[in-house]
């Protein structure tokens, strides 16, 4: 599914597959990204699903991707964890 | 075979890379999309044991040129997966004489040190060292020819040099002492 964006409720979900992302990572991310949207994070068998919700109007699409970007980045210096 | 079919499919505004995990390890597959952060957005997908699909689109580009960029995009994708496989088989290839020079010099500075530092060691450690030490007397042993006997040992040209000191200092000693 990747990223999919709700404009008019401000909101982004992202679904990151489990074989590759890592939660802590992802948790991190959320927590880092607090200042411009909540986040919430569940899971299924296969995927990790995120909502986030913008505090502000913003380019949803670009922020969820560099959300994507972000994690991975987190997941390449996992000492930053 | 055709790359553009198996490798790279363009599809709108994203370039999905096709990948064998039996072929690039995953660890290569997230060195090279770190390196792709920077200009596009990067998202892993697909079946670790079967086909990794990685999916990039650019951050920024004319509407006009994408295209030609995400397909530019994608097989420098594919260019530095090889790089990147090249580079981590070199370095486990090299990771055991890479171990011996690190433990050699190591080992040196414990001679330097007192006997105590010594004892530390456990008998596994002092075995791991003599196992690296044979390996490397193999390896020159093996690699190196010298038929012109260029190469020699620098305990005995050291030795000859101390030597060569030795009787210089005893002459000018026994010189002294003779005045």
């Amino acid at each position: 599914m990747g990223v999919l964006v709700d404009i008019e409720k401000n909101e982004i979900y992202i679904s990151l597959n489990k074989e590759f992302y890592d939660i802590q990572a992802i948790k991190e991310a959320i927590m880092d990204f607090e200042e411009i949207c909540d986040g919430e994070l569940n899971e299924d068998l296969k995927n990790y699903n995120l909502t986030l919700k913008l505090k502000e109007q913003n380019d949803l699409c670009s922020i969820g991707y560099e959300f994507c970007n972000y994690v991975l980045g987190l997941m390449k210096n996992e000492y930053l964890i | 075979m055709d790359i553009k079919k198996e490798a790279i499919e363009i599809k709108e505004d994203k370039v999905l890379v096709s990948i064998n995990p039996l072929i690039y390890p995953l660890e290569v597959i997230y060195s090279v999309a770190y390196i792709f952060i920077d200009k596009t957005y990067v998202l892993l997908e697909g079946d670790i044991e079967k086909e990794i699909i990685v999916e990039l689109r650019l951050k920024k580009t004319e509407s006009c040129e994408r295209k030609q960029e995400l397909e530019k995009i994608g097989r420098e994708f594919l260019n530095e997966l090889l790089n990147y496989a090249f580079y981590k088989k070199q370095s486990e290839k090299n990771g055991l004489i890479r171990q011996s020079i690190l433990q050699r010099a190591l080992a040196v500075n414990i001679q330097e040190n007192p006997q105590s530092e010594i004892d530390e060691i456990g008998e596994d450690e002092i075995e791991d060292f003599e196992d690296i030490e044979n390996y490397i007397d193999e390896v020159i042993e093996d690699d190196i020819e010298d038929s012109e006997d260029l190469v020699l040992p620098w305990e005995d040209e050291s030795d000859k040099l101390n030597n060569d000191e030795k009787s210089c200092v005893e002459k000018k000693i026994g010189f002294e002492s003779f005045e």
